[in-house]
């Protein structure tokens, strides 16, 4: 339900090619203690991202995938037996708080709203978790943040982000980079050549004109390295994309054979 | 002129210049969504649509052989016309299926570049876009080369060929097999050369005789397909009417456009509330504009009395009186129209076409799994499982001496249905018996929707609601009930939903107004009104313009402070502003391509709702 990543210092740092200034934004948010929200399409490096400034600012980062039926004690913590007596666990949240560390919520409009709730007093300038349970009440320390994100893509009426939510939060908009940028992304991720990487990237930009009209969701970065590993391990260039580009975007079958052609277009079928 | 046929007119028996490879006949009907796709992808103008050409007779040279056995001369040449992009409806001039299928793709990757040829530089522009397509589309290559080899045995041997042909043939075969070939001809399109396949052509070619045919066509077609491109600028509007469509025909028509004149002509029409203006004064108006417009509209008949009851549906209740915000004394006023709502006379069973029970089936599939899913309902009294987290506190609380009395310590698999209760609101005017292309029309469309959509809902078993409304005056809104909340999605409503056609004008506030009545009622924690209309609200009275823009975008705000979640899917031509005025700038989607409602609707019924 959660998933904590702990990360050790040593390790290098997630690599992260930077779009435009969102590093040093980023930063400032961080020593300015102010929250963050990030916008973007799937797989577009929001989580890369976070992961790498986390490292970054040398915090810890707990993520938590946000869906309907995360509670207010999923985030905050409860109480637990052991040993023949009764101790309290702190959520994500409580112990992102107590450490100073980076809280990020995924998806955080699948979240139900009284869950959200709970982060309220955490995102003005209080920064404090009030803990009903335990009657404790935790100021954050200055190291402490907490960064949300969602998909704005997809408009959905009886969710989506309170207005008023929306506004206690700095936001960062990401997009899919540009060819270039996206080409070494993906040669650097898969390990491939950048030849291959920049027809790949080449053919997502095409494809992505197709968002709205014929596809409901752009091709990802996170697609084109999938296909780029395939190719990689040996898989044909057109059964990689059929498998990591063309069926996943669409189950219609003539969108499917188009994309293929497009695919064909750019990297030849013979 | 002819001589060189005499002569050498046995050579032509085994040249397949325009032989047809009947066998290997691949036709734009299989293709044309893929090759919609692909144009999109490759950068084509995603305004235009793909359309089907007709045979034309081109001017070229033909040989004695083709002659005799008349066959041979017709040829479908792809161009550019208005908002389409023509490709032959079928391509079988070269001996593979593959190679046939493969032109019909490189004549898209053509298109893609948005560029009509030019007329004087036929040659040498087509030249250019082949250069642009090889150089942007490097996997085509190979492709190109085949193609242009099997172009290039269909080509007729220059040496036959009268002499004035003899250079623009050859620079024609030069540049097929290679385009990067330096040559200086000039030609127009109108050569007497035969049609290269491989190329785009810059306008309909039409032999005189085919314009006088074309023009007895248009006198009939122009009754029933009135150009009407852009009708954002109202000048423009009345232009466009006397703008004949030269005869590819599959131009919309809006009646809108009709009551938007009455407008534009500036009508004496009063500044004080007339709402109960004098019908036929209308009337008249209309039809003068209507007979001022000349034949064109005169396939428009504005029947502005209520059908004989014979032929009338059955009203089934005296009149719901509700309110109408008058925008200008800023005020509800009570009892302003009469409601009545309808049943459909219904005189024959749904019949739907193949393609759209087909799309329905496929679609109704991916609803199927959305089917509510059992889950587990936590803090249960009874259950199938322990739930640990409440027995988990359960025990705490017991260990610090804080027992409760009841606890619920297991889980059950529940049944959950949604909590979500949707009403459908479709817009059934006049307006929407205006044509899109060839004989279908926007109600067609709706009709379509309508259906599919129930199918989908139903079989996702959601709770909905399907009913349409047309107006006439304050004192005549239609509220038709297609589906109500409590019944099941079956053949009777099917059949209701068949029997909806054009009627009379657009009240959407009173319309908007019932719906709202009867969505609140629903126990649901989650109301979702959605309105499917073609256009802004409009009616014979001042309800046409500002009045009724405001007395619909209240009544929309009225649903919403109800509780209800309103949203509006429109079909009209542009995406006018006026749709955010009335809904608000998230609460509608403009769907540009009407032909797309059918898949779309239900597809967006679930993006908005999970
Ligand atoms: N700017 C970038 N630098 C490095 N890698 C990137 C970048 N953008 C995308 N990637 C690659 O794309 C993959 C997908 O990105 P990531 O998982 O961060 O997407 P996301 O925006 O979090 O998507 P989702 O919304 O689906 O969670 C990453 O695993 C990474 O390999
Ligand atoms: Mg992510």
């Amino acid at each position: 339900m959660t998933n904590t990543s702990t990360l050790e210092k040593s390790t290098p740092l997630n690599y992260y090619q930077e779009q435009n200034n969102e590093v040093e934004l980023f930063e400032s948010a961080w020593h300015n203690q102010l929250p963050v929200l990030l916008k973007g399409p799937t797989g577009c490096g929001k989580t890369r991202f976070i992961q790498h400034m986390a490292e970054k600012l040398g915090r810890k980062l707990y993520t938590v995938a946000c869906h309907e039926d995360l509670t207010a004690s999923d985030l905050i913590g409860r109480h637990l037996i052991g040993d023949g007596k009764t101790y309290w666990q702190d959520g994500p949240l409580t112990r992102a708080v107590r450490e100073g560390a980076i809280c990020y919520l995924d998806e955080v409009v699948e979240a139900r709203k009284d869950s959200i709730v709970v982060m309220h007093p955490l995102t003005d300038d209080r920064r404090i978790l009030p803990i009903d349970r335990t009657g404790e009440l935790l100021h954050a320390p200055p190291e402490f943040m907490l960064v949300v994100s969602y998909n704005p893509g997809y408009q959905n009426l009886l969710k989506g982000m309170k207005p008023s939510t929306k506004q206690r939060f700095m936001s960062m908009s990401f997009d899919y980079p540009n060819k270039e940028l996206e080409a070494e992304i993906v040669s650097k991720e898969a390990g491939v050549d950048l030849e291959l990487a920049k027809l790949l990237a080449r053919l997502a930009s095409h494809i992505r004109q197709l968002k709205d009209h014929d596809l409901e969701e752009s091709a990802s970065t996170r697609l084109l390295i999938y296909a780029a590993t395939l190719i990689k391990s040996g898989i044909p260039v057109s059964d990689a994309c059929r498998a990591a580009i063309a069926e996943p975007l669409s189950d219609d079958i003539e969108v499917v054979e188009a994309l293929m052609e497009v695919m064909n277009a750019q990297l030849g079928d013979d | 002129m002819e001589e060189w046929v005499g002569v050498k007119w046995h050579h032509y028996i085994t040249n397949k210049s325009t032989i047809r490879y009947r066998e290997a006949a691949v036709s734009l009907k299989d293709f044309g969504k893929r090759l919609a796709v692909y144009f999109r992808a490759l950068g084509g103008d995603p305004g235009l649509s793909l359309a089907e050409t007709s045979d034309y007779i081109h001017s070229a040279h033909r040989t004695f052989l083709q002659k005799m056995a008349g066959s041979g001369v017709k040829q479908a040449l792809p161009h550019f016309h208005n908002e389409y992009f023509f490709l032959p409806n079928q391509i079988d001039c070269f001996p593979s299926k593959k190679s046939n299928e493969a032109l019909y793709y490189w004549l898209t990757a053509l298109a893609s570049l948005n560029h009509t040829p030019h007329k004087n530089h036929w040659i040498k522009h087509n030249q250019y876009l082949s250069q642009q397509i090889l150089k942007q589309w490097p996997g085509l290559r190979a492709r190109y080369k085949s193609l242009s080899r099997l172009q290039l045995k269909h080509r007729p041997k220059i040496s036959t060929l009268p002499k004035k042909l003899q250079a623009v043939e050859r620079a024609i075969q030069q540049v097929i097999a290679d385009p990067w070939c330096e040559n200086d001809i000039e030609v127009g399109h109108d050569v007497q050369s035969l049609p290269v396949m491989l190329w785009l052509y810059p306008s309909p070619i039409k032999t005189v005789a085919e314009r006088r045919d074309q023009q007895d066509q248009d006198e009939q077609d122009q009754e029933q397909k009135l150009a009407s491109k852009n009708l954002g600028d109202k000048k423009y509007k009345a232009e466009q009417m006397d703008d004949r469509d030269p005869g590819d025909g599959l131009i919309a028509f809006r009646l809108e456009s009709l009551f938007t004149w009455s407008e534009f002509l500036n009508l004496d029409r009063s500044e004080e509330d007339t709402d109960d203006e004098d019908l036929q004064s209308i009337a008249d108006d209309l039809d003068k504009i209507t007979v001022s417009s000349g034949k064109t509209a005169s396939k428009v008949k504005l029947d502005l009395d209520l059908p004989s009851a014979e032929y009338d549906d059955v009203v089934l209740s005296g009149g719901i009186l509700l309110p109408e915000w008058h925008y200008k004394k800023e005020q509800l006023i009570e009892q302003q129209c009469a409601l009545q709502t309808m049943a459909l006379k219904i005189t024959e069973p749904a019949q739907w076409s193949e393609q759209t029970q087909k799309q329905a089936r496929i679609l109704k599939r991916q609803f199927e799994s959305l089917k509510p899913e059992r889950k587990w309902l936590d803090r249960q009294e009874q259950g199938d499982e322990v739930d640990l987290n409440s027995f988990m506190e359960f025990s705490v609380q017991r260990f610090m001496g804080r027992g409760t009395t009841d606890p619920n310590l297991y889980r059950q698999l529940h049944q959950t249905n949604r909590d979500l209760s949707t009403l459908l609101l479709a817009d059934l005017s006049l307006s929407t018996d205006a044509y899109i292309s060839g004989d279908r029309k926007v109600i067609d469309v709706i009709r379509e929707s309508l259906y599919i959509f129930g199918e989908c809902l139903s079989a996702a078993g959601e709770r909905f609601a399907m009913t349409g409304f047309a107006s006439k005056l304050r004192s005549h809104v239609r509220y038709y009930q297609l589906k109500g909340f409590d019944e099941d999605y079956d053949d009777t409503v099917r059949n209701r939903v068949y029997a909806i056609r054009p009627n009379f004008y657009t009240r959407m506030g009173a319309a908007i107004r019932y719906a709202t009545k009867q969505l609140a009622v629903q126990k649901t924690g989650q109301k979702l009104l959605l309105i499917l209309t073609d256009g802004k609200p409009n009616d014979l009275d001042q309800y046409e313009g500002r009045y009724g823009m405001e007395d619909t975008k209240h009544a929309v705000n009225a649903a919403r402070k109800e509780g209800l979640v309103p949203f509006c899917i429109s079909v009209d031509i542009e995406p006018h502003d006026y749709l955010s005025y009335i809904f608000g700038g998230q609460s509608f989607v403009h769907i540009k391509h009407i032909e797309e409602l059918p898949k779309k609707l239900p597809l967006l019924f679930y993006q908005l709702t999970t």
